[in-house]
């Protein structure tokens, strides 16, 4: 069976594959609806300041197989939701950025930079407009090049990459997660170190379980929800609320601006928009597909290149330059982060590497449901008949092409509605979240200790935001620790016990002085 | 004596970092961990299990002494702050999750005791059903959400006790009502 075979299995298993819901006499295959409701969950929890998608992944996930269960037939309406969730709070976490200037994400915070100022001059409905429009555009380039690319490149990395290279290219996407991130790379890589050392812990092949100290409840290592959501989550729960009461005291209360003048967003502007939002597109695409690295790079590199192109345009006018509230500073970020979510799913459905915390959860649900293993093999081609995994593949490549078509359609209206309804102050929202996370962890676990585990991870998410080393490289190095041990011990196993078997071949050699050289790189530049 | 204030944020946690990963390097991993870096096996070369923690702990080496060599001049600044909110923190988390452990069980104590459970019975057989299955998680997580949101603003209303519990029931609700399979805490454990 050829490619066309597999999409059309792909939209075969979505339309049929788990079943159909009945709504309003309208039968809707499960899958769509679960698009759908996920899209919505996220425009909303990304619309609140103190939220994000990933913590609304967290809490889903367990629910999510509670109800659907581990099968296949699992698989697709579980990742649907997941990712509705993720292309949903990309395009809603512009919301608070733009009306209220709090952005939920670093992503965010450049969002702000031209959308709070656009806010201020009464054009606030614009600036959301102008940020769906481009998250939306920047997300759909992005699922159109993941649809092409990911097949090819698979095989493509199937074909050339060994296990000592494989081993090699996860050393990489680390080195590249710890210069991009850190600030300075020190930090990025203490970050690294600490998520390679706690994934260790209870790990390993001998009968004894490593580094546990005799204590029988470490054996089974820390549970992955509880250190990702712990430091992700909880320590940022810690960090606001260490926070608030000084922002309190100056800010006061969140400043409502009232809305001015033509607020709409006529054709000819968003063919204009254009030229901004395709070269970030381009930008977050490429970055996406890079495995290791997230969408704040991103965002923060469509950002500048744009800001250089437009304010090398208007040099003498202040009014027009980045930073002043120009719409096209809003569209080239919005579009450059968007674009990341569909090419980041490359290498995590080939190698399994994530890019971003919203990629962790994708793949800790591949993991734990049946239906698609993240591996090279996923795209392969079978002798006779088709490849279920690929089947898998398409009908989530078609799952994403229908959030982002259901993006298009009603996104930009459940954005405004979410901007006139958050008030929801963050002193009772981030302690909510707190519980909400407490007992996501605990339906999972059934175990008090998980929740133990869960609260001294966040001890450790609000040291290290103090120290101000970044989290992101820890949780990857934590997820991805398990995937390098084994690949390292069977490429030291399959060249005979050759010591140097990281650069036994030439793409090894390349692979390992890159990741020197990324980090001398960025160790290089200053930092801002 | 220099004050610690006044130390580079870098440099004090370059060699608190370095200080930690050779601590762990020379005194635990040797002790805790059954294998060595490399290990022959039926006459074949395999990776041990100490090699993955010594390469995390150089890694972290790495990075610390990456800080050291900094040219960071930021003071480490007040650390009494943020010690004192995590304790805080911590202190509502501990009890809230001891009013979450023992909120069910001990009203099913004094329940016996008023006659309106039968003696003897104990929380376990009663730990999946209303209203004693919702007990602890309310009880605890109210006052996680009203102690936590009012240390941050000085709100210590009973409006806010109100709304704490409602969210707190809400939430207990989304996991509980619509799906048998899930146990909200502490009916896992008792």
């Amino acid at each position: 069976m050829g490619v066309l075979d597999h999409i059309f299995l792909g939209f075969d298993a979505v339309l049929y594959g788990s079943g159909v819901v009945p709504v309003l006499g309208i039968g809707i295959p499960l899958p769509l609806l679960m698009v759908f409701l996920g899209l919505v969950t996220g425009i909303v929890v990304g619309s609140i300041p103190g939220l994000a998608g990933p913590m609304a992944m967290a809490v889903a996930l367990p629910i999510l197989i509670s109800i659907f269960g581990y099968e296949t037939s699992a698989f697709l309406p579980v990742l649907g939701f997941l990712i509705g969730i993720m292309k949903g709070a990309t395009a809603g976490g512009a919301v608070p950025a733009i009306l209220f200037n709090t952005p939920g994400t670093p992503d965010a915070l450049l969002t702000t930079l031209d959308g709070y100022p656009m806010t201020r001059k009464g054009k606030a409905f614009k600036a959301l407009r102008v940020a769906h429009f481009s998250s939306v555009s920047g997300d759909s380039v992005s699922d159109i090049v993941l649809f092409i690319g990911a097949p090819f490149l698979a095989i493509m990395v199937e074909s050339y990459l060994d296990l000592p290279e494989k081993a090699a290219l996860i050393l990489l996407s680390l080195c590249f997660i710890a210069a991009i991130v850190g600030k300075p790379v020190g930090k990025g890589l203490i970050a690294v170190g600490l998520g390679l050392f706690f994934a260790t812990i209870g790990t390993g092949e001998d009968f004894y379980p490593r580094l546990t100290g005799n204590i029988v409840e470490l054996s089974g290592g820390f549970p992955i929800a509880c250190a990702i959501l712990g430091t992700l989550v909880i320590g940022e729960v810690f960090t606001a609320l260490y926070e608030m009461r000084g922002e309190i005291i100056n800010h006061g209360r969140l400043v409502r601006h009232k809305i001015a003048g033509d607020n709409s967003l006529p054709l000819a502007e968003k063919r204009q928009l254009l030229g901004y939002i395709l070269p970030s597109a381009a930008i977050g695409t490429t970055i996406g597909a890079l495995p290791g690295i997230g969408s704040t790079l991103a965002a923060t590199l469509g950002y500048s290149t744009a800001k250089r192109r437009h304010d090398a345009r208007h040099p003498d006018d202040q009014a027009q330059r980045f930073g002043s509230g120009v719409p096209q500073g809003v569209a080239a970020t919005e579009a450059a982060n968007s674009a990341v979510s569909g090419a980041n799913l490359i290498p995590v459905l080939s190698l399994g590497i994530p890019g971003n915390a919203a990629a962790v959860f994708l793949i800790l649900a591949m993991d734990s449901i049946n239906g698609l293993n993240p591996s090279p093999s996923v795209f392969k081609f079978p002798s006779s008949g088709a490849n279920p995994e690929m089947v898998m593949a398409f009908g989530l490549f078609t799952l994403m092409a229908v959030a982002n078509i259901l993006n298009w359609a009603g996104g930009l209206q459940v954005m405004r509605l979410m901007g006139n309804m958050i008030h929801i102050p963050k002193q009772i929202l981030l302690p909510s979240v707190l519980l909400l996370t407490i007992a996501g962890v605990y339906v999972q676990d059934t175990n008090l200790l998980s929740v133990i585990w869960l609260v001294l991870f966040g001890i450790m998410g609000f040291v290290m935001r103090l120290c101000t080393i970044p989290i992101l490289p820890f949780v990857i190095a934590f997820i991805l620790t398990g995937p390098l041990e084994r690949t390292a011990r069977q490429a030291f196993s399959a060249t005979g016990g050759d010591p140097w078997f990281l650069f036994s071949s030439p793409i090894c050699v390349m692979l390992m002085a890159g990741s020197l050289f990324v980090l001398v790189y960025f160790a290089r530049k200053p930092t801002s | 004596m220099t004050d610690l204030k006044n130390i580079s944020q870098h440099r004090a946690i370059g060699a608190f970092v370095c200080i930690a990963a050779l601590a762990a390097l020379v005194l635990w991993l040797p002790n805790d961990v059954d294998s060595g870096l490399i290990e022959k096996v039926r006459r074949r070369y395999q990776i041990g299990d100490l090699l993955a923690p010594v390469v995390a702990l150089a890694t972290i080496l790495a990075g610390g002494s990456w800080l050291l060599l900094s040219k960071d001049h930021q003071p480490v600044g007040d650390l009494n702050g943020p010690v004192r909110a995590i304790l805080i923190s911590l202190a509502v988390i501990a009890l809230s999750l001891v009013l979450m452990r023992w909120g069910g069980p001990a009203s099913v104590w004094i329940g016996e005791a008023a006659g309106l459970v039968e003696a003897g019975t104990g929380y376990r057989p009663l730990r999946d059903t209303l209203p004693w299955k919702f007990i602890g998680f309310l009880t605890g997580g109210t006052v996680m959400i009203w102690a936590l949101s009012a240390i941050a603003d000085g709100g210590w209303t009973w409006r806010r006790l109100a709304t704490a519990f409602l969210i707190a029931f809400t939430i207990g609700a989304v996991f509980d009502l619509p799906f048998e399979d899930l146990v909200l805490p502490p009916n896992g454990d008792v």
